[in-house]
């Protein structure tokens, strides 16, 4: 808790941070950490919105459709009516529910939506808080959510949310171990933990990003990823959690108003980290993707980093909406042997191959 | 560790927050009056038979418990895999990088061993 | 000020921990247990050793509390409806005194070898990074090489044993039928 110690290591050094560390040398500590809090909560309420009308309208498009038009101009105020509606919605609690569990199992999702908000590195200077073991703490907090599903599927007092919770659970532990794996093997090629480190670690050509860097191997394990973090979103070819034809709407049946609107809008805004951890992990970061040639580098550098993170971030976000109408949904024995079967081995052969890499100094 | 008090301070607003979202919409909503078919849990309009915390199949467990032996190999592995880099580099005294992979190697073979007999043994099948 | 912060935590940490013993309702038993999980990750995170406090939330958090509501959500119903059997007042009261007795011991055996243990605790220790426990982990000298190979063979005969009692549900199922 030593005050000078604090502001050398703290990651919020951009013109807002300076001007109130100028200004109030002695609170500046906490005062730009509520300012970045603040912003970390706008954000995440904003990102909820975008995402969901950008769902909208993407699906809407490929299936030759305009999708939301009334309100605004293309519809682009039909997230705030739907907030509007939903705020006014009477939350409904079923016979039987517990109702303790039951009003707690949203809040858990989106508060771990914001924890790991906090800890995303958006550009050089703009990251709420750096912790040395970044990776594993996006991997512990994530086991939040697993814990809010779990819980809202057995406080309804409902079978189908019961079903759908066990086997949203069993899904989401199972391709966590994938994930795992993953983050480890950029760790060991990193030789760090923490997520701004391992942005810089990409610096400089658009052939040292992670993804390009090792023969075949990086590639891989980017598909990889994108596979595990489908399939821990529960989103489409993966939804078995939510299969509409079967279980209605899988653990949040029972959930009205604000508290389907907290599962709802962690869901998204949990689609948007899984594409921001892709692009910091795999695709660079905040760095521009610079070719090597003089006189298209500058124009590139001229662009600030935290759109280049952005537009990364939507373009995988827009990867995951494409999965969505281009494949069917797999049956859950079918899911499973994915994960245990095919998955697991391959990584645990690609982190033994990127031990190899490292040793024979293919790795940079 | 400094980090760390601000994660502290995001997840106390952020579940503040959360919450103040749910007891505010729970302040303001419009309200119906009760009654039996409001409260009943909702399986597509049938009134449910029987309890909904019914039981499920030993399958479950059997991952659960696979998940937590490969999330505890994840663990030990992390602070390993981490100083990697820097013992390839040269960086670190007193540990050769040929060690090191030895014993990341044998490490995930034991494990791999496992995964393998489980797989032999047909329990990674979801009948 | 980290003073004050230690003392809230710990109290918090008591009385989460003093819920998932004696609530009777043991998904909120597991509930409190998440709870008084997390605060002692951040006990660890004031005694500045990171990696054991992300172990703490991602193994116990994260890997043991969704095992263990597996395991409450796959026996029999154990809903709102049948609860946990009330513990007598006598009972409450014979476990208090064990309790207390144990306490008053430790708190007795610390301050008598006050020289030796609190001065050390309570002189300003150096963060643990990950990396210092990664070499320890691996250095041949003074390291933990052998214990580190060892947990992979534990870890292995765990999951042995848990296809093992899987199988053996699997041939009973088949006897019945």
């Amino acid at each position: 808790m030593n005050m000078s110690a604090t502001e050398t290591l703290y990651p919020l050094h951009n013109g807002i941070g300076n001007m109130v560390r100028a200004l109030f040398p002695e609170s500046a500590f906490f005062i730009n950490g509520l300012l970045g809090l603040i912003a970390v909560v706008i954000l995440t309420s904003t990102l909820a919105a975008v995402l969901i009308l950008l769902e909208r309208k993407v699906s809407a498009h490929f299936q030759v459709r305009l999708g939301p038009m009334r309100v605004g101009f293309h519809g682009i105020l039909q997230p705030l009516a739907d907030g509007i509606k939903l705020i006014f919605k009477e939350i409904l609690k079923p016979k039987g529910a517990d109702s303790f569990t039951f009003y707690l199992a949203p809040m858990l999702p989106l508060t771990a939506t914001f924890l790991i908000m906090a800890i995303l590195p958006f550009d050089h200077h703009l990251q709420l808080a750096d912790p040395a073991g970044g990776v594993l703490y996006v991997l512990g907090i994530s086991g939040l959510a697993v814990l809010g599903l779990l819980l809202a599927g057995w406080s309804s007092n409902n079978k189908l949310s019961l079903l759908g919770a066990m086997r949203a659970g069993a899904q989401m532990i199972s391709f966590e171990i994938s994930l795992a794996l993953i983050m480890l093997l950029i760790v060991m090629l990193s030789g760090t933990a923490s997520l701004r480190e391992i942005v810089l670690s990409q610096q400089g050509l658009i052939f040292d990003w992670w993804i390009f860097k090792l023969p075949f191997l990086g590639i891989i394990s980017f598909i990889m990823y994108l596979i595990a973090s489908t399939a821990e979103l529960n989103r489409t070819p993966f939804d078995l959690a939510e299969g509409e034809s079967e279980l209605t709407a899988g653990y949040h049946t029972e959930y009205s108003g604000m508290g389907f609107a907290m599962f709802f809008f962690a869901e998204f805004v949990n689609m948007f980290i899984s594409a921001a951890l892709a692009t910091t992990f795999f695709l660079g970061g905040f760095h521009a993707p610079l070719i090597g040639i003089d006189f298209i580098d500058p124009i590139l550098n001229i662009i600030p980093g935290f759109i280049w993170f952005f537009g990364k971030t939507f373009f995988i976000v827009f990867i995951y909406m494409w999965f969505r109408w281009t494949f069917p949904r797999l049956r859950i024995d079918q899911l499973m042997s994915l994960e245990w079967k095919m998955m697991l081995p391959t990584n645990l052969l690609l982190l033994m191959m990127g031990a190899v890499f490292m040793v024979l100094g293919w790795a940079g | 560790m400094d980090s760390y008090i601000l994660i502290g301070i995001t997840a106390f607003i952020g579940s503040i927050f959360v919450g103040g979202t749910i007891g505010l919409a729970k302040l303001i909503a419009f309200r119906t009056p009760n009654s039996a078919l409001k409260a009943q849990p909702f399986e597509c309009s049938e009134p449910p038979i029987g309890g909904a915390r019914i039981r499920f199949k030993v399958a479950y467990y059997i991952f659960a418990l696979l998940f937590l032996i490969f999330d505890i190999e994840t663990l030990f592995l992390f602070p390993c895999v981490k100083i990697f880099r820097a013992v390839v580099d040269g960086e670190i005294a007193g540990i050769t990088h040929q060690l090191v992979f030895l014993e990341l190697s044998v490490f995930i073979c034991v494990l791999f061993t496992g995964l393998i007999y489980a797989w032999r043994k047909g329990v990674l099948v979801w009948e | 000020m980290s003073d004050i912060l230690f003392y809230i935590l710990a109290t918090v940490l008591v009385i989460l921990s003093g819920c998932a013993v004696s609530l009777p309702n043991i998904l909120h038993s597991a509930i409190a247990l998440i709870g008084s999980f997390i605060i002692t990750a951040a006990l660890y995170i004031m005694l500045q050793i990171e990696l054991l406090a992300l172990a703490q939330i991602m193994l116990y958090v994260g890997g043991i509390v969704v095992f263990m509501l597996l395991i409450i959500l796959l026996t029999t119903g154990l809903g709102v409806d049948d609860k946990l059997g009330r513990i007598s007042t006598w009972k409450w009261i014979s476990k208090g005194m064990i309790t207390g007795l144990l306490f008053t011991g430790m708190l007795y055996f610390f301050t008598e070898n006050s020289s030796s243990l609190l001065d050390q605790a309570s002189a300003k220790a150096a963060p643990i990074t990950i990396d210092q426990i990664g070499i320890r982990l691996l250095s041949t000298e003074n390291g933990f090489i052998v214990p580190f190979e060892v947990v992979s063979l534990l870890l292995l005969a765990a999951l042995v044993g848990a296809v093992v009692i899987a199988r053996k549900d699997a041939e009973k199922k088949e006897e019945q039928s």
